[in-house]
């Protein structure tokens, strides 16, 4: 067992010119088929096994704009959450990987498997700021507590209420081991304990962004957090709130035909074979869905973007609860990077539910937190996204398809981690209260 | 300019809002549907200018000398889909500025994967407006306080139609008759029709006005984007200029404004497989039949008791007492002993009880999704439905024990009033009744109206919280069946005035 969290790598390479549109060909026959289920046996399938992963929570590819090299010009995205070190994720993604030239062969650089370990540390991009739902939960350990559900789900459905005195101890002995929650005296310490660094955190970003940009990022995020009584009172002491809207009027355009403009050189907008139809449906499964973001950030912002970033990174680091980002319960994985020697912003998400829902939740959740992140880009609604029809469209026009999104639970949400997690636990435990508590839902 | 959701909407505005958007017509329980396509441009125009001045706008019913309303006997109202208005050559640039979804109707393959529009309910198999028959360009809503007074104005429609010599057609076969049963009840047997929203703006609070119709502002304090027409088109201003400052250059004129979209399903209820599933699961449960506990089932499944009272406030027995009761919450129910999470009711409208968000967040976060319902039952009853008002008496044994088809449709026409289809209906549907995971759930579906039993996808299940052991059903079939459906525009009267008398050339 590790207690080490997942880490993530995220690689940018340029795709060779001329070679886009075989690589496409080739990540589409792997992505529309990643769970292995739809091609027909025996298909040569060039690419990668994902499936084959034991280590890789959500992976994907994605093919983006790169305007810095070219007009035409196009770059690779391969963006992974794994567990382990970094050289083991590298062996397992060669290991399932079962034509490598058909994808890395189309990259600048690549020279052959040999040095695959080098060509992909040196196109490596780190997050500004990452968050992890689960930080001590392995694809194993997951995969543990989803099948144990599913048996007991089973086990559940055969027994009566005159068996109930058999139930407990089969459940109990047939769980998964699972860390026992601590004394609150030693859970509190340790929260206290994790929270330290923040301070480390602070004098770092001030260092690096300014201290402006530290005090005027964070406090941008936090102005509508009004629920958290810290937040509360800092807003208040400091007057800060939400500035006037300018008009009760949505800013969005009134054509909804036309595809969305680049605004700048380098805007990216969702280029590649979907381009035809909006881009609402093409990544809008039940379960889980992934997003990919790039916006250009205005001249002599990257350090307000990199302050607000740092705040975020700390927070998700050192305070968030379990399943919960600011309250919001729907992100497996998120990522922000600035990219482009400060003239991009990136994020790459792993999210549960439908487009809309999630999107909504964010506005419900942290509607001041969205106009921190995105204010300093172009295109963003003059009135932020309390405009959340002006602010979809600003996601939608900048959001890039993935050619290939993998997960290793795809019919998991965090919730259901959470329930999962709960009830493995309380089985492990042995308590029989606690089992026949859960055994009246779950 | 537009009113602020809070106050109440004039006389002048009312009068050019259609009456569907703003009132249920409880009192006429008869309804009919004309549906028809255009086959010319001109005389479709016309027959809009004819049947123009009988649309039932949402005026007060005037009242008589002491004080008593005089309602009407008949209301008249239309409502157009994006090809009817492509085919009245609304120009391009105009149709542009509709909702993509409105654009895109409602058959797109794309879009029945989302609704779940798939299996049996594939648009491909629909009796009309599927993938298959002419299109539905309008459809015409007739309500009327007797099957005679119904009768007359639907030769009346008729009549007009025939004006037109074969301009406009009515889809053969497609026209659709309603009604609202004594007690409203939908064919399953449950009393129906509670939790409707009130409109702000109409009774002075309740949901934000701009969440049902278009010009005002919604629940994010925002007057969601709405379709407009160049400025030149209506040089003589018979449409108000459109009040955003945004968009602004070129000149727009409001065409949106006082209208609303309408989602029209046909929804067949497969009222014999509804009640065995519940007697065979019972008998699963607890080895033999009984009707008062396929009652408790099938109450479990939709969140409600027969009479329309809510499990959350009856969780242990019926209480026809609390049947119009809609004011309730989720609050002592966290883990869905009274009312199951997956419960139709539940999903439908979660109230504060969107997990896992706290109270306040939830009861926000559902007030962006409501939806006013108009919806009227077709078919005869299986069974009378008083005969559930006593579990345990004989009538209710002999009613769902001895259930037999007898191979007549029945269900209910849904519509759907709503300032976004895509955020209100089609969030609903997606997100929250086809979602098996809803909630934190595994593998549980609405029972109801969610898109249970799909190809290549598990099954779903039913999970009902019980003492000591929760219940979880075998695997669900779809009890409702999509038989047509339509993403309409329900114009204001004077966009109704202007698309009748305006020749456009595009």
């Amino acid at each position: 067992m590790t207690n080490v969290a997942p880490r993530t790598l995220t690689v940018l390479a340029p795709i060779r010119p001329g070679e886009e549109e075989p690589l496409r060909a080739v990540l589409r026959t792997v992505g529309d088929d990643v769970e292995g289920k739809r091609l027909e046996p025996g298909t040569v399938r060039p690419g990668i096994e994902f499936r084959h992963s034991r280590h890789i929570h959500f992976a994907r590819l994605v093919v983006l704009d790169d305007p810095d090299r070219g007009r035409d010009r196009k770059r690779l995205l391969y963006s992974a959450n794994y567990d382990g070190e970094f050289d083991e994720h590298l062996a397992e993604l060669i290991a399932i990987t079962t034509d490598p030239d058909a994808i890395w062969g189309r990259l600048d650089g690549y020279t052959g498997p040999a040095a695959f370990a080098a060509f992909i540390r040196a196109r490596t991009v780190e997050p500004e700021a990452f968050y992890i739902a689960f930080r001590d939960e392995t694809v194993e350990r997951l995969h543990d507590a989803i099948d144990f559900r599913r048996r007991a789900q089973t086990v559940v459905d055969e027994a009566s209420s005159a068996s109930l005195v058999d139930l407990v101890p089969r459940l109990s002995s047939g769980a998964p081991a699972a860390d026992q929650p601590l004394p609150w005296i030693v859970a509190a310490a340790a929260r206290w304990f994790r929270a330290l660094p923040i301070v480390a955190d602070v004098i770092r970003a001030v260092a690096r962004c300014g201290i402006g940009n530290v005090f005027h990022g964070t406090l941008r995020i936090i102005t509508s957090l009004t629920r958290y009584p810290l937040f509360r009172w800092v807003n208040r002491l400091t007057r800060n709130r939400l500035p006037p809207r300018r008009s009760p009027y949505s800013s969005v355009t009134l054509d909804h035909c036309t595809v969305p403009a680049p605004l700048v050189p380098g805007d990216e907008v969702p280029s590649g074979p979907d381009r035809q139809i909006p881009p609402t449906f093409r990544e809008d499964v039940i379960a889980q869905n992934q997003l990919t973001l790039v916006t250009v950030v205005m001249p002599g912002q990257a350090g307000r973007v990199r302050a607000v970033m740092a705040a975020i990174d700390s927070y998700a680091k050192r305070l968030s609860p379990p399943g919960s980002l600011i309250g919001i319960s729907t992100i497996h994985f998120v990522k922000w990077f600035v990219i482009d020697n400060g003239r991009r912003l990136m994020m790459v998400s792993d999210y549960d539910g439908s487009w809309e829902s999630y999107i909504d939740e964010f506005a419900e959740m942290i509607l001041s937190g969205l106009d921190a992140i995105w204010e300093t880009s172009y295109g963003y609604p003059p009135d932020g996204a309390a405009d959340l029809p002006a602010f979809k469209r600003f996601l939608r026009s900048h959001q890039v398809p993935a050619e290939i999104f993998f997960s290793a639970y795809p019919e998991e949400t965090v919730l259901n981690i959470v329930n999962d997690r709960a009830f493995a636990r309380a089985c492990a435990g042995g308590a029989g209260d606690h089992i026949r508590g859960q055994l009246q839902h779950g | 300019m537009p009113a602020m959701a809070a106050t109440r909407l004039g006389d002048d505005v009312l009068a050019d809002i259609q009456g569907f958007i703003t009132s249920g017509y409880g009192h006429l329980s008869f309804a009919a549907y004309l549906f028809v396509q255009f086959q010319e441009a001109a005389p479709a125009r016309r027959w809009l200018e004819r049947v123009t001045p009988a649309i039932t706008s949402s005026r007060a019913w005037p009242t008589t000398a002491d004080g008593k309303k005089v309602k009407p006997t008949l209301a008249c109202n239309i409502a157009l889909t994006a090809d009817g208005l492509a085919a009245l050559r609304l120009p391009p640039k105009v149709l542009c500025t509709f909702a993509v979804e409105f654009q895109e109707g409602i058959t797109r393959e794309h879009r029945s994967a989302i609704l779940g529009d798939t299996e049996e309910s594939v648009p491909a198999n629909w009796e009309f407006g599927g993938t298959t028959g002419p299109p539905i360009h309008a459809v015409v809503i007739v309500h009327a306080i007797s099957a005679a007074e119904l009768e007359r104005a639907c030769e009346a429609q008729r009549a007009l139609l025939a004006e037109t010599a074969g301009g406009v057609t009515e889809l053969a076969g497609t026209l659709q008759s309603g009604y609202r049963p004594d007690g409203d009840h939908e064919p399953f047997g449950f009393h129906d029709g509670v939790a409707q929203p009130s409109i702000a703006g109409v009774t002075g609070e309740g949901v934000p006005t701009g969440e049902f119709i278009l010009g005002y502002s919604n629940h994010y304090g925002i007057v969601p984007p709405a379709p407009a027409v160049p400025a030149e088109m209506d040089a003589d201003g018979m449409l108000p200029a459109l009040g955003s400052p945004y968009h602004v250059h070129p000149p727009l004129h409001d065409l949106g404004v006082n209208g609303s979209y309408v989602v029209y399903r046909k929804l067949q209820q497969d009222v014999v497989g509804f009640w065995q599933y519940m007697k065979r699961e019972t008998v699963r449960f607890d080895g033999k039949e009984d009707a008062a506990r396929m009652i408790w089932l099938a109450s479990r499944c939709v969140g409600r008791w027969p009479s329309g009272a809510a499990l959350a406030l009856a969780p242990l027995a019926d209480d026809p007492q609390l049947r119009d009761r809609n004011e309730f919450s989720y609050r002592d129910d966290p883990d869905g002993l009274a009312c199951p999470l997956g419960a139709h009711v539940h999903r439908t409208n979660p109230r504060d009880d969107v997990k896992p968000y706290p109270a306040a967040e939830s009861l926000s976060m559902s007030e962006a999704h409501r939806l006013l319902r108009r919806a009227r039952v077709f078919g005869p009853p299986l069974f009378d439905p008083k005969d559930l008002a006593d579990p345990t008496s004989d009538a209710c044994r002999t009613a769902l024990l001895a259930l037999t088809d007898d191979a007549r449709a029945r269900g209910i026409h849904f519509f759907c009033v709503n300032a976004s289809i895509r955020s209100q209906f089609e969030f609903v549907q997606q997100t929250w009744c086809n979602n098996p995971r809803f909630g934190g759930l595994n593998d549980n579906k609405d029972p109801i109206s969610g898109d249970n039993n799909r190809k290549g996808e598990p099954s779903s299940h039913m999970t009902i919280p019980a003492h000591p052991l929760r219940l979880r059903t075998s695997a669900l079939p779809r009890f409702v069946t999509v038989k047509a459906g339509a993403y309409l525009f329900m114009p204001s009267l004077k966009a109704l005035r202007f698309l009748a008398t305006r020749a456009f050339t595009g």
